[in-house]
């Protein structure tokens, strides 16, 4: 599986892409900014999308996978340290398989990974 | 001269036929409008939200109407919206036809304005209606719109349908595929998630009609349903609103709830539900505003629906569920009238044996439902009299020149006097007014108790008594001019006279003090009759609504304010006649003529003439526009202060969460298994404190938290951590309501981690199973006890915890002693491992 991680935080990135390469999947890209997913996403056309909610730049991450969402159906998973109902309520309405609150663990991704298998096993 | 003043005729004649020739061939058209529905002529939503525009905009002069039926949930496709944009492109951009106003209903249509508009009706005001739980988000940005909110009641909706069902275990949801439905899902979900998480939810959403068919079937009866539509299967086939409830009803015995008024149709029990006639006529007064001037942006968006409880009659029998049992605000449909009149039958002809002799008798005879006011059945002299060919159907309010309200005061009045006689005044189909006297009794048929009403025309009668008492006097005149002389009669009269001059006079002095201190007054104050129209007021309530006396006097609010606000003057004006005994006071706004929303202070109370019959109702107006201004700024002051806070701990978590992130790769690098045990401590260490400014920036005030949900959410963490699954370990948390300032959280919060984090890498390890559990209570002296225990292997019976040289229990007792100033005790006997911990509850004070 290839993953695009949309992350501010380069500590939290390099902290995913162990996890992710621990458990046998690739990081293809990680970008800091909205903007720039939403110009390579259809380039790279990953399997799935990690998004935080906080980014550098002019969109925050809801934003970017509504704008994602209007031209792909690429799964995304929300991974941030928003854990109120006003924020979860707008993530949901981009139709994410995952909302993951920080810190994360190892099996935090192995629950979304099993999550992805399951429903993308087609 | 002859040949100039023919001359002179023609031109004059030929100028005046140019006149006419002009007007009759141009008739001035001022304004402009379009009307641009999502849906089809015939979907009855889409037919209730227009009637409700034309309804209000027929009234306006000189405003040509131009409809346009997108037609989308038949034809939705993206081709469908590109032949759209160039056909409006043809009629009307092309032309350079310039809207005025652009009212759109629902959701498609009003996506395509937002898209189009610039290219297709540049600058025309976009007035909205239909739009599903809109927030502000959607208009950001976006000029010149305004609108209406349609809020579905998912919410109360169940909760009415769990008063009437308390058998409920489970609420399945029906829903289609078109992105709508699958938005009021998530809508249905969320509802679920925050108010109902005790009843398990069936999702029917996305199904083909055959498996949404099986489903249904296999409900049990513990079962609500809850239809939000189903107007479009997976495969792309579309239903009518009519077929998608059918396919519903048809299959499932369980009671079907709906959120909108037109889908009450054959089995649906009911629900509080939108109005889609509201929102049309609520855009349209909107419209109206913009046409006389205003602008959008003084005209916020109605987010109030006014959603109300409507349930079908014949499904309650069916369930025989009592009225007791619904909301007391809640309107009934069908009610009678189908009870009594089915299609081929007349039940009420079948159980009433004396039904001959009332469709025959020449007396005007009517049977009406008390409790809504509809006509049941009228007898041939009735549809005579009134010139109905039918008046079964029809509301009493129909034919009575009364209000609904004056209606319901007399009869409530008859009521408490035990009378059964009114003297009303009636509309005939013609339009004319007739006097009549109404005898009314009660009479029971099948159950039902029913008004017969016996009505007798006594116009004529009470203009021949009015002529035959003046026919009276003037004789008693006559005669007493022929008996007692002239003179003496023209004393009299002139005594008379003066009496009332006197009277008159004294009477015209208490009027003039009265208005004078009226007008004093600087409170604007005024009044109105029973009917809701204003019958005076004083020079400060003109000067406050900018109109002169004479365009108050006579009108009611709904001709001087929007729908929006005057619905709730005449909602309370209802309550205060309900209610008459006491001083009514409540907070709202008014709208002066140029448009100025003000904050005022209502005091409202009504007067009795002597028989104790409401006559009047006055009001006193107290500005507080200026106080709800400073409240707004003071309110906005608060926010800022608590998204600042918020974001402080938002971002100490976040550093935090970067500290153990940094520590837990190193993890990931180091080999040496103590290290990385000493770093997984660190790192839930640091996690432990991470969690209170979570709870922090969450939490109602800011400076505290609930203790038990952090307990709660470490235990998770901890487990996670050490990959410890839950079927092995088990772990109870039993808290009062205990919250705690930072200050104390911080230490508790790693005092527990140390202790479960003791707990699961040593108790555990001969069986790998066990149960840890936390007691938290409040104890005397505003203490707090805290006793945590496992059933794991113990420790040592030599062991002493002040002796110990471990981290984690030198760390327990120094923040026990030292930062809490309480007391700690580790017993050594007994099973497992126990710790009793007590400290002060308000050794730190509240920071914010």
């Amino acid at each position: 599986m290839t993953i695009l991680i949309v992350e501010d935080e380069a500590i939290t990135v390099m902290l995913m892409k162990v996890i992710i390469k621990e458990l046998g999947h690739t990081v293809q890209n990680a970008v800091a900014t909205g903007e720039e997913a939403i110009r390579i996403v259809d380039t790279l056309k990953p399997d799935l999308i990690i998004m935080d909610i906080l980014l550098a730049g002019e969109m925050n991450g809801i934003e970017t996978a509504a704008e994602i969402r209007k031209k792909s159906d690429i799964p995304i998973v929300y991974a941030t340290g928003y854990d109120d109902c006003d924020v979860k309520e707008k993530a949901m309405k981009t139709y994410p398989i995952g909302y993951l609150i920080k810190p994360l663990s190892q099996s935090d991704f192995e629950k979304i990974f099993d999550l992805y298998h399951a429903t993308y096993r087609n | 001269m002859i040949d100039i003043s023919i001359q002179k005729i023609v031109l004059i004649w030929f100028f005046l036929i140019s006149i006419t020739v002009i007007d009759a061939s141009q008739p001035p058209v001022d304004k402009r409008v379009l009307i641009l529905h999502s849906y089809h002529q015939g979907y009855k939503w889409t037919d209730d939200i227009h009637q409700g525009i034309v309804d209000i905009l027929n009234k306006e002069e000189n405003i040509e109407l131009c409809i346009e039926y997108m037609d989308l949930i038949r034809n939705q496709s993206d081709e469908t919206l590109v032949k759209l944009e160039e056909l409006y492109t043809i009629k009307y951009t092309n032309k350079n036809i310039r809207f005025d106003a652009i009212v759109v209903s629902d959701d498609n249509a009003f996506n395509f304005i937002i898209e189009k508009r610039d290219i297709l009706f540049k600058d025309s005001p976009i007035i909205f209606c239909g739009i599903n739980d809109f927030s502000a988000d959607r208009i950001k940005n976006i000029p010149n719109i305004t609108g209406v909110n349609e809020e579905k009641s998912i919410r109360q909706t169940i909760e009415v349908a769990l008063q009437i069902n308390k058998q409920t275990k489970k609420i399945a949801v029906v829903s289609g595929s078109r992105l709508t439905e699958h938005k009021n899902a998530a809508s249905f979900t969320e509802t679920m998630k925050n108010h109902f998480n005790q009843f398990e939810s069936i999702y029917l959403t996305n199904m083909e009609p055959e498996e949404l068919t099986e489903n249904l079937k296999e409900l049990s009866d513990d079962t609500i349903v809850l239809y939000l539509s189903y107007l479009l299967s997976p495969s792309g086939k579309n239903y009518s609103y009519q077929n998608g409830i059918k396919i519903v009803t048809n299959a499932t015995s369980s009671m079907v709830f709906v959120t909108s008024d037109f889908m009450i149709l054959d089995g649906v029990l009911g629900g509080c539900v939108s109005n889609a006639y509201y929102q049309g006529e609520t855009a349209a007064q909107m419209t109206t505003q913009i046409m006389n001037g205003r602008r959008t942006s003084q005209i916020p968006v109605a987010m109030k629906s006014h959603n109300t409880y409507i349930f079908n009659d014949n499904v309650l029998n069916k369930y025989s569920i009592p009225d007791s049992a619904l909301p007391a605000n809640s309107t009934i449909i069908n009610q009678l009238y189908t009870r009594f009149l089915d299609n081929d039958h007349h039940t009420l002809r079948k159980h009433f044996i004396g039904y001959e002799l009332f469709e025959k008798h020449g007396a005007i005879m009517l049977f009406i439902d008390p409790r809504t006011g509809i006509i049941v059945d009228a007898n041939r002299a009735a549809r005579d009299f009134y010139g109905y060919p039918r008046l079964e159907g029809k509301l009493i309010t129909d034919i009575n020149t009364l209000s609904a309200t004056q209606v319901a005061l007399e009869m409530n009045n008859a009521k408490l006097l035990k009378k059964n006689f009114f003297h009303f005044k009636h509309k005939l189909s013609n339009g004319l007014i007739k006097d009549i006297y109404n005898y009314s009794y009660p009479i029971t048929i099948n159950n039902t108790t029913l008004l017969l009403s016996i009505i007798f025309d006594v116009s004529n009668q009470l203009k021949a008594e009015k002529l035959s008492r003046l026919k009276t006097i003037i004789i008693f005149i006559i005669l007493l001019l022929l008996l007692s002389g002239s003179i003496l009669f023209i004393l009299i009269l002139s005594t008379l006279f003066n009496q009332r001059k006197e009277a008159d006079k004294k009477m015209d002095s208490q009027l003039h003090f009265l208005n004078t201190l009226l007008d004093t007054i600087p409170n604007p104050v005024f009044y109105k009759d029973i009917s809701g129209k204003y019958t005076g007021c004083n020079k400060a309530f003109e000067a406050y609504l900018e109109r002169p006396r004479n365009e108050i006097i006579g009108k009611t609010v709904f001709e001087m304010a929007p729908k929006e606000i005057a619905y709730k003057y005449y909602e309370k004006d209802s309550e205060l006649f309900a209610n008459p005994s006491k001083i009514q006071s409540y907070e709202w706004e008014v709208v002066t003529k140029t448009g100025d929303y003000k904050s005022v202070l209502f005091h409202k109370a009504v007067l009795f003439d002597k028989q104790l019959k409401i006559i009047n109702l006055v009001g006193v107006i107290t500005d507080i526009t200026e106080r709800k201004r400073t409240e707004e700024k003071l309110l906005a002051i608060i926010k800022e202060k608590k998204i600042l806070i918020q974001e402080l701990y938002h971002r100490t978590k976040n550093n935090m969460q970067v500290i153990s992130s940094m520590i837990a790769l190193q993890n990931y690098k180091c080999k040496n298994n103590d290290l990385k045990n000493i770093l997984l401590d660190i790192e839930n260490r640091i996690k432990s404190m991470a969690l209170v400014h979570q709870k922090l920036y969450q939490s109602q005030n800011l400076s505290k938290i609930n203790f038990c949900d952090y307990l709660n959410d470490l235990i998770d963490i901890l487990f996670t951590s050490f990959n410890i699954k839950s079927n092995m370990v088990s772990f109870s948390v039993e808290s009062e309501n205990i919250s705690l300032v930072i200050d104390l959280a911080i230490p508790c919060g790693l005092i527990c981690n140390e202790l479960i984090t003791n707990s699961l890498k040593y108790a555990f390890h001969e069986t790998g199973k066990g149960e840890i559990k936390i007691l938290v209570k409040n104890t005397e002296n505003n203490s707090i006890t805290l006793h945590y225990s496992d059933t794991g292997v113990g420790l040592p019976a030599d062991f002493n915890y002040k002796q110990s040289e471990t981290l984690g229990m030198m760390m327990i007792v120094s923040l026990v002693e030292h930062q809490l100033g309480g007391k700690i005790q580790i017993p050594v006997n007994g099973k497992g491992f126990n710790c009793l911990i007590e400290f002060k509850n308000n050794s730190y004070s509240e920071r914010i």
